[in-house]
């Protein structure tokens, strides 16, 4: 790669890399589109214009890759894969993970889409508010906000089980 | 009073969670949650651990060197699949092993005529072959050969090893034999060396063979006559002598053998009588003689070639970052 190429990897990498597993949640498809995500941007980079921070261009451009491959495996599987982590050693314990990350996603999927993905931006991408809302396009605060309300009711739909 | 309070303290509560109140206000916050169960509920909610899985850290190096499974398994298989080709395309011109299987099929897949064959110069297809003997010299195989046909075609057939331990046919001699059994030799000489075969044909009922050679030496221009006479104890022989062997079987330790030719053999059976005549066959006459030759080895090397750069842009494809699913 150029300097300036190998400039932009080194540093953003790592961002996006979070980001896409804030939305698949799968360490492998994320390391994979990460690698897709600069490939096409370095393709592009003409067409960056500066209007956003490379941050929220290279993850628009990862939201994107995304969704291709969401739509990919919609035409070759049926049923949505859940989160594919793999399974501990103690078969009892894992059922109950297991049924407890299928609780937690039906419980995601009720809320808004926004506050969802604000939701898995801060717990797995570990994102800051700031970086929240830089990336979704809002503010700091809104970020924030939209945070702890989401967990309030995400909450309240698991029955108040505390997890 | 209580209603419009729990509002404020609501919508400050994100703030307050996240320490960014100013100090004032956390103190009147904390006050209230003290309280009010309600919004301590929700406080409570909103400070809730959910378990969800973080991004696990991964080198940054690894990033760009990563190479999936899946993509090492196609580069190796195919990889293999490409090796093996090579190694038959190899094989296929390196067929024949060292052993009597082996030189007989190399007789009889190099010696017939394949198209057109002349009446007296070529062996034609369906002629028996027997294979008389094989002789291994510096990294050359000799096989000797009898053709069971009109002429009693004699000759060698020359054979060179490849690294797979089998050989492949580089030439082979065809030669009339005017006798219906006894020794037919050839010499085989270039700028490298001098060699004499001697192959012993159907000798059951023979017991010693005289011949007579004519030989000229490197350096001298007269050529000089020999006798020799062998014993023999095998019906079918084959033996390869270098010119040192020859040299000192004439006498002339160190000098080098430019071009001999046998002028008389002599046969004889067990009790010393000559008995040459009985096997002469006069229909034969020794006046010709022919060499096959294969053509070189650059058909196999660039066929091998293009397999293997097959083989490196196959690999390349796999082995691409990032891999295109």
């Amino acid at each position: 790669m150029a300097q300036r190429e190998e400039n932009l990897y080194v540093q953003y990498a790592e961002q996006v890399y979070r980001y896409l597993f804030s939305l698949c949640r799968e360490a492998d498809t994320a390391e994979d589109l990460t690698q897709e995500t600069f490939c096409q941007a370095l393709k592009n980079l003409r067409t960056y214009r500066g209007d956003s921070t490379p941050q929220v261009w290279l993850c628009g451009i990862a939201k994107r890759l995304w969704y291709k491959e969401l739509e990919r495996r919609s035409r070759t599987t049926d049923t949505a894969d859940l989160s594919q982590t793999p399974a501990p050693d103690n078969p009892a314990q894992e059922v109950e993970e297991r049924s407890q990350r299928m609780a937690l996603y039906q419980a995601m999927q009720k809320l808004d889409a926004e506050t969802r993905e604000v939701l898995y931006l801060r717990l797995s991408g570990e994102f800051s508010f700031r970086e929240i809302g830089e990336i979704l396009g809002k503010s700091e605060v809104w970020a924030r906000v939209r945070f702890y309300r989401g967990k309030e009711r995400l909450v309240t739909v698991l029955g108040g089980n505390s997890v | 009073m209580k209603k419009l309070e729990c509002c404020i303290v609501r919508d400050l509560l994100p703030t307050y969670l996240e320490d960014l109140t100013e100090p004032e206000t956390t103190e009147l916050v904390r006050a209230h949650l003290e309280t009010c169960p309600d919004c301590q509920k929700a406080a409570e909610q909103m400070r809730t651990q959910v378990p969800v899985e973080k991004a696990p850290a991964k080198h940054p190096l690894r990033f760009l060197k990563r190479v999936g499974r899946m993509q090492w398994a196609g580069a190796i298989v195919s990889v293999l699949l490409i090796l093996l080709a090579m190694g038959w395309v190899y094989d296929r011109e390196f067929h024949y092993a060292n052993t009597e299987a082996g030189w007989q099929a190399a007789a009889e897949d190099y010696l017939p005529a394949k198209s057109d064959a002349d009446e007296t110069m070529d062996i034609s297809a369906g002629t028996p072959l027997r294979v008389l003997g094989a002789v291994e010299r510096d990294r050359t195989l000799y096989v000797a050969y009898a053709a069971d046909n009109a002429e009693h075609v004699h000759g060698t057939l020359i054979l060179k090893p490849g690294w797979n331990h089998k050989y492949r046919i580089v030439q082979a001699t065809l030669n009339p034999f005017p006798y219906t059994a006894g020794i037919f030799t050839e010499s085989f000489g270039n700028d490298h060396s001098f060699r004499l075969a001697l192959m012993g044909d159907g000798c059951r009922e023979i017991y010693t063979a005289k011949m007579t050679y004519r030989v000229t030496w490197m350096g001298s221009e007269e050529p000089v006559f020999y006798e020799q006479t062998y014993s023999i104890e095998q019906s079918n022989f084959f033996w390869v002598l270098d010119e040192t062997e020859l040299a000192e079987s004439f006498g002339r330790t160190g000098q080098i053998p430019q071009w001999l030719v046998v002028e008389k053999m002599q046969l004889f059976d067990k009790d010393g009588n000559d008995v040459t005549a009985q096997y002469q066959d006069s229909q034969v006459e020794d006046n010709w003689g022919t060499t096959k030759a294969s053509v070189g080895l650059s058909h196999v090397y660039w066929r091998m070639g293009i397999l293997a750069l097959l083989g490196i842009l196959i690999a390349r494809y796999f082995l691409r970052n990032p891999w295109k699913r």
